[in-house]
């Protein structure tokens, strides 16, 4: 969840997840990364979801889930408001994201799906590489 | 999916190097019959394994490379310059080849028949003889690339008689080979265990120091709980103290292990620079032959051992310091005698190992770095402007060859002259947390020192808070500590310096390099850190001093290196990550190029402001903020004096006072506005005059904005000036 909007990503992708993890600023202004952490002697880089798919900035309080990622071209962490169960879904039943989306939040998105008529979006993990 | 060639690459690889050493020794001894014998069987060796993985066209360039050296055995024919440039070419091709596998593409995607036509000479008697024999060992030694056991067994390869077909254990003292990024794997995870060490010991009286605080804690309840409570403290803290003595003895046991074996791992990783001393000789020899020049080249320091992944990394930056040599800095052999010197160019490398550090020195006696040359090539390229060029030191415009685009080559050639190769060697250093000093005298030398840390992986840094963060720099780039009063603080130009050993250094917080804020604190003293570069000083200020401390520098993953101002991170004793700043990226962050001046950045830049008032107070005021704010800033005192600056100077905007002796500051709005130079430019009223009536006035006369002085407010005037320029 981030905010009012449900996001998915494929569990492949999914390393390991915790909560509270301390998150240490990184000197300079980048907005696209909340800071860094110190992942089992790794230092890796917080992805901010929230900035780079353009949604409100969420009290810090809400934002305090992070995953590591794995089987991509570099491990990174995400940080999200909170995590919900995995859902089991059929490539059929994912549309395509929709038209009106910008081309600079479309790199992020792999389409859409509806479960229990919530709307939920599913991330491309690979574009959060930068 | 099994790569079969997985252990060829790497014979033929070291083969390879053993034969550029070997040809680049037999020129200068080309009749040592047991050299060019030693190279014969290298040759031979490597068509052999080239023949076992079925690579024809590698094994058929060997096969010639044998022939031309057959040649030399026995004098029959001399060896001459231009054979070691055949052979020395057919290697280079062969590594080619090399190459391409490890790309995955066919070995004929490298096109040897020319280079064939090259080795072609008549070949001897006994040639077909040793292709049976090559036959026969390719059947044989095929385990050999199979076998990650065998890997460190040396082929000996036939002599005329065919013997030694087998293939041998190359030393009693079995070795094995350990791939680079293993090794780095284990030098960290040795380097972790010293890290949490000094963590330990820091610690360690820790427990003693709390048994010894609850001890008086228990002695000041003794009246309450009776004496029988002391009697039992005792007994407690007499137990406590005999398990911390034998933790601590059993620390200090791991430690002292721990010490050795990151010692031995550290010598594990050394090399000495006589390994690679050969790869610099051949660069020295091709450029000298594709240049036809003469050139005497000389490395000192080859015994030294070194950091193989320091000396993997500084390879290309010498490569290219070397490439330079020859090409700028050693004339032509006529105009080297025209000036006295030897006909042959004296190129020399020397390495040189300090306790923490690495120097490499490169240097040449040719034509020397021409400044005024230099500079022309960087303003031709708008990297500075005419009038920085002509305040410019010779020494600061040496400095002006690192970045990308400046060549003073008269004539670009395929080897140089195209103004890239410096900046590689720039940048290099700068990933490796070096500095660079160059030194040249026209006419006479060239030299470029690289000073490099000898650890690659360790190193010592001083800590300091910034914003809440703990920020580290090198400690090799800090000079010292100092705290700074706000008196102390002078301005030049608009900025603000300190005095450094009589010298105006600016002074810049930390915040401003990085994009953070630091608390804002203007009663206490400024804590300032005096910072080194590659040939400048700054002073940095900074919200508190950590102290020295040695760290574990662990390199930043892909998205992590675009941080410009972090070239390393690490973990600090807390578990907390911590990031090692780049004080050369400081330099580049604060001024267009690494040479400038902090007080010369172009003046196209920086918007400039007439400010026109009668009160010295409020012209001193207004100047300090305005130049803090990065403009440009002139002062009138009167309406007279401004029209006067104006009939010489163009602004890009007037903030003008309305009560003034003389022309007032209506009748200056109006007189620019009729100016056709300053008619567009936008003017600000900045008066105590606060009633509407003058305020409609302004606007009449053409200002385009109005503050009053007595509600004057930092924020909006610079908001508002912001606005117009």
């Amino acid at each position: 969840m981030l905010g009012v909007e449900t996001f998915a990503a494929p569990v492949t992708h999914f390393e390991e997840i915790f909560i509270k993890q301390k998150i240490i600023p990184i000197p300079g202004r980048l907005d696209h990364f909340c800071g860094v952490i110190n992942y089992k002697n790794r230092i890796l880089p917080v992805i901010n979801l929230h900035f780079l798919l353009g949604l409100d900035q969420t009290k810090k309080r809400d934002t305090n889930t992070v995953f590591v990622t794995k089987n991509l071209a570099e491990d990174v962490a995400v940080m999200v408001d909170n995590l919900g169960p995995i859902l089991p879904i059929s490539h059929d039943d994912v549309l395509p994201e929709p038209v009106s989306i910008n081309i600079e939040k479309a790199k992020y998105i792999l389409g859409e799906i509806y479960h229990q008529e919530t709307l939920i979006t599913i991330l491309d993990l690979r574009s959060l590489i930068i | 999916m099994k790569d079969p060639y997985k252990y060829f690459k790497i014979e033929a690889e070291e083969l390879l190097e053993n034969l550029t050493r070997g040809l680049l020794d037999l020129e200068k001894k080309p009749s040592d019959q047991n050299l060019i014998k030693t190279l014969f069987r290298y040759a031979h060796t490597i068509k052999g394994a080239a023949n076992v993985v079925k690579l024809a066209n590698f094994s058929g360039l060997a096969h010639k490379m044998e022939d031309h050296l057959a040649l030399f055995q026995d004098q029959k024919k001399k060896v001459s310059h231009d054979d070691i440039t055949i052979l020395l070419d057919a290697v280079t091709m062969l590594g080619s080849i090399i190459e391409a596998i490890k790309r995955g593409e066919p070995e004929n995607s490298v096109d040897t028949d020319e280079m064939l036509i090259q080795l072609n000479v008549n070949p001897p008697d006994f040639e077909t003889h040793e292709c049976v024999i090559i036959e026969d060992l390719s059947q044989k030694e095929l385990p050999l690339y199979e076998n990650p056991k065998l890997q460190n067994v040396t082929i000996q390869t036939p002599d005329k008689n065919g013997r030694n077909l087998k293939p041998e254990i190359s030393d009693s003292e079995s070795n094995i080979r350990v791939s680079f990024q293993k090794m780095d794997q284990i030098t960290n995870l040795s380097n972790e265990i010293q890290i949490n060490n000094l963590r330990l010991k820091k610690n360690k009286d820790t427990l003693r120091n709390m048994v010894k605080q609850a001890k008086r804690i228990v002695l000041s309840h003794e009246t309450v709980h009776g004496t029988g409570i002391k009697k039992n403290f005792n007994e407690f803290q007499d137990h406590f103290d005999n398990i911390v003595t034998e933790l601590e003895h059993g620390f200090e046991r791991s430690a002292s292990f721990s010490y050795e074996m990151n010692s031995m791992i550290m010598d594990t990783r050394l090399i000495s620079v006589n390994s690679d001393a050969f790869f610099f000789e051949k660069a020295v020899r091709d450029i000298a032959v594709e240049t036809n020049k003469r050139i005497s080249f000389e490395i000192k320091g080859k015994e030294l051992l070194l950091d193989r992944a320091l000396l993997e990394k500084i390879k290309e930056p010498i490569y290219h310091l070397l490439r330079n040599s020859i090409i700028h800095g050693i004339e032509s052999s006529n105009a080297r005698k025209k000036a006295g010197k030897s006909a042959a160019g004296v190129v020399r490398l020397k390495f040189e190992k300090h306790e923490q550090s690495v120097k490499i020195i490169c240097s040449d006696d040719g034509q020397g770095l021409n400044p005024e040359k230099i500079k022309a090539a960087a303003i031709k390229k708008n990297l500075i402007n005419k009038k920085q060029a002509d305040e410019m030191s010779d020494k600061k415009a040496f400095y002006l060859v690192l970045m990308s685009g400046v060549s003073t080559a008269e004539i670009l050639t395929e080897l140089s002259g195209r103004g890239v190769g410096m900046d590689v060697v720039k940048d290099r250093v700068d990933s490796m947390d070096g500095s660079m000093d160059i030194t040249s005298k026209p006419g006479q030398f060239t030299c470029f020192t690289l000073t490099l840390p000898a650890s690659v992986n360790m190193t010592d840094v001083f800590m300091v808070t910034a914003a809440g963060q703990h920020l580290l720099i090198p400690l090799k780039n800090v000079i010292e500590t100092r705290l700074v009063d706000f008196n102390e603080i002078s301005y030049e130009t608009g900025k603000k310096v300190i005095s450094f050993q009589g010298l105006p250094v600016s002074l810049i917080p930390l915040s401003d390099l990085l994009g953070i804020t630091m608390k804002n604190n203007h009663y206490e003293k400024m804590k300032v850190l005096l910072v080194k570069g590659h040939s400048e000083k700054m002073a940095i200020v900074v919200d508190a001093f950590g102290g020295k401390k040695t760290v574990l520098l662990k390199p930043l993953i892909g998205s992590l290196q675009k941080i410009g101002c972090a070239r390393f991170s690490t973990i600090l004793e807390n578990g907390d990550p911590a990031f090692v700043l780049s004080v050369a990226e400081f330099f580049n962050r604060i001024k267009d190029i690494p040479v400038q001046s902090a007080d010369s950045k172009p003046e196209t830049i920086q918007p400039s402001i007439l400010v026109t008032d009668d009160s010295l107070t409020t012209r001193t005021l207004i100047n300090g903020i305005l130049e803090n704010e990065g403009y440009k800033v002139q002062l009138a005192q009167s309406g007279e004096d401004a029209l006067e600056i104006l009939a010489r100077d163009s602004f890009d905007l007037f903030l003008i006072d309305i009560e003034m002796p003389g022309i007032n500051g209506f009748e200056l709005t109006s007189k620019i506005r009729q100016s056709p130079k300053d008619k567009e430019t936008p003017v600000i009223i900045l008066s105590s005059l606060a009633s509407d009536e003058h305020k409609r006035k302004g606007i009449e006369v053409g200002a385009n904005a109005y503050i009053v002085k007595g509600s004057f407010d930092q924020e909006s005037f610079l908001e508002t000036v912001g606005n117009f320029v």
